[in-house]
């Protein structure tokens, strides 16, 4: 596979099962010449719709590569009648999909003392990607945030990190009560030297991280998330002001120095 | 099997195959090029994103809304300038060996004149698209397309500047496309290229947006309108507006138009335009057509009411 090339195959249904309310989780497995370990954390793949009277593309970050078998992870919320039909899907049928899309910048966590992933509902699916790769090393440490509304909406974690995942409930029925962006500005007070926080999760909670993280003076990246109708840096539907001029979100991001995004602006 | 001649010339512009990109849904060909399976060598031509004389920030977010088989959106005409499109884009463009053509769009007479002006004798550039569905800031914002005077003032301007053929987009949301049709022609428009979007709004965390609707949705005012442009102007037209099948090209042949453009459907399958080719291709293979008169002979209309 030539680098940056973008492919469009079809992936056929390894496993697709509910993982919390409203959440699924599903396995892919594309065939052909999409090679997954050419993938790497933040970038995600754009799914045909579903519904007939769907026009544009649905993207989704991939959550998990298994290079032994070749195959990928989503996690996604059912939201509305694509991805009601996405539930349905049953394994060995195949979805039209393309990728790997997005910025592929990688991470040398070996230049932090940790890395702190802060992951809001379903914004938690790309940060696992990074977990893993991290952890991959057994001297980088990474910590990861999760923050969900409601105790039925949090996916059980795997990860590979022997740090404790930081769970923060709105409903306050189990852990920190409260938001992760409490529970982050509580623990970043005792923070190391070198840290690189890394959000995912809805614009408001990315935008207090990314807050916590200047007022600590600590690097912060944010994979952001926008409608988009092609996913391939074409239509400009997901252009967005940052300090650095327009950029697009699925073909110059989805990962953006959290400094540079302007948040107000997003819509 | 026999070959099949797909070609078709407009306005001296010489197309493989009549079907192309439309502007706004193909970028300036980067991010195609970067797809496994596109072949742009394969293309009618390549067509560019709307370009202005100066660099363009476009419109805030939100942008792009999803409506029952369409979507409307208000980009507001983001691009880098002519500048840029002419030091940068052109030559990349220019490199596959099909026409390209440069679609571009201003507020002002003058605008259109300077970048005509700019853009003739760009090497690579066989024909400029004038989108005249912007508003016109010297003329209470109205868009130079909705009124047959102004619209073909624009023409003129551009005309004044440039020897290379010049396709009209026109705008759908006015009271009286033949009349604006006629006018441009009269002034030596080469091509009318249609629709554009139509007008529409969608409504966003209590703000209502207003932007251009596109896809399948549009695709039966698309036709009112080029079967009653065909009947009245001898200049070819190209099609488009809800293309995704190839039944749709064949109801746009039967209308009238020579050629036709894939735009929001590259959003849902990004390469449909190649599956279209091949589907085009072989479907004059098996029904034995030589060419493209051949094909219109055989879908021809029947009449109707």
């Amino acid at each position: 596979m030539e680098e940056n090339k973008v492919i469009v195959l079809p992936a056929e249904i390894i496993k697709n099962e509910q993982v919390a309310k409203n959440t699924w989780q599903m396995t892919l497995y594309p065939r052909f010449d999409f090679d997954v370990t050419n993938t790497s954390p933040g970038q995600f793949v754009c799914l045909e719709p579903l519904a007939s009277d769907s026009v544009m593309a649905r993207p989704f970050s991939i959550s998990m590569i298994s290079t032994s078998k070749s195959t990928f992870k989503i996690i996604y919320r059912v939201v509305g009648k694509n991805t009601l039909l996405m539930s349905k899907l049953k394994n060995g049928q195949t979805i039209k999909l393309w990728g790997p899309l997005g910025n592929s910048e990688i991470i040398d966590s070996r230049l932090y003392d940790e890395v702190w992933l802060i992951g809001g509902g379903i914004g938690i699916a790309p940060l696992l990607f990074f977990e893993k790769v991290i952890s991959e090393y057994q001297e980088h440490i990474a910590r990861v945030f999760y923050g969900v509304k409601d105790v039925l909406e949090m996916i059980p974690l795997k990860v590979y990190t022997p740090e404790e995942v930081q769970i923060a409930t709105e409903d306050g029925l189990i852990n920190f009560h409260g938001l992760i962006t409490d529970l982050f500005a509580q623990k970043i007070i005792s923070k190391p030297a070198k840290l690189l926080v890394i959000t995912c999760g809805p614009n408001r909670m990315m935008q207090k991280v990314s807050e916590i993280c200047q007022q600590y003076n600590t690097e912060c990246l944010a994979i952001l998330e926008q409608v988009m109708a092609c996913g391939i840096g074409v239509c400009l539907g997901c252009s967005i002001k940052t300090t650095k001029g327009m950029k697009r979100v699925c073909h110059d991001g989805p990962i953006f120095k959290a400094e540079e995004v302007i948040w107000n602006e997003l819509g | 099997m026999s070959s099949v001649d797909l070609s078709v010339e407009i306005a001296g512009i010489k197309m493989q195959n009549p079907i192309m990109p439309a502007s706004g849904c193909f970028g300036n060909a980067e991010e195609f090029a970067q797809l496994e399976g596109m072949n742009l060598k394969k293309l009618g031509t390549l067509v560019s994103k709307g370009t202005t004389l100066k660099p363009q920030e476009g419109s805030k977010q939100p942008r792009i809304w999803e409506t029952p088989s369409g979507m409307i959106n208000c980009i507001g005409l983001e691009n880098p300038g002519v500048e840029v499109m002419i030091s940068e884009k052109i030559p990349f463009m220019a490199q596959f060996g099909v026409p390209v053509i440069i679609n571009v769009s201003g507020s002002k007479y003058s605008d259109y004149g300077e970048m005509a002006k700019r853009l003739d004798r760009v090497k690579g550039v066989s024909a400029l698209e004038i989108n005249i569905s912007c508003p016109n800031i010297d003329g209470g914002r109205i868009p130079f397309g909705c009124d047959p005077k102004i619209a073909a003032n624009v023409v003129s301007a551009v005309r004044g500047e440039t020897n290379l053929p010049l396709i009209i987009k026109l705008t759908p949301n006015v009271t009286d496309i033949v009349s604006i049709a006629q006018a441009i022609e009269a002034v030596g428009a080469n091509v009318i290229s249609m629709i554009n979007t139509l007008k529409g709004v969608f409504i966003y965390k209590g703000k209502i947006i207003q932007g251009g609707l596109s896809g399948p949705a549009i695709k039966p005012v698309a036709l009112n309108l080029i079967s009653q442009v065909a009947q009245a102007v001898k200049i070819p037209i190209i099609g488009m507006g809800g293309i995704s099948m190839l039944q749709d090209i064949f109801d746009f042949f039967s209308v009238g138009a020579s050629a036709v453009a894939i735009g929001t459907a590259n959003f849902k399958d990004p390469l449909i335009m190649m599956k279209l080719i091949n589907e085009l291709e072989s479907y004059c293979q098996t029904h034995q057509l030589g060419n493209l008169d051949a094909l219109k002979q055989k879908i021809k209309l029947k009449g109707g009411r």
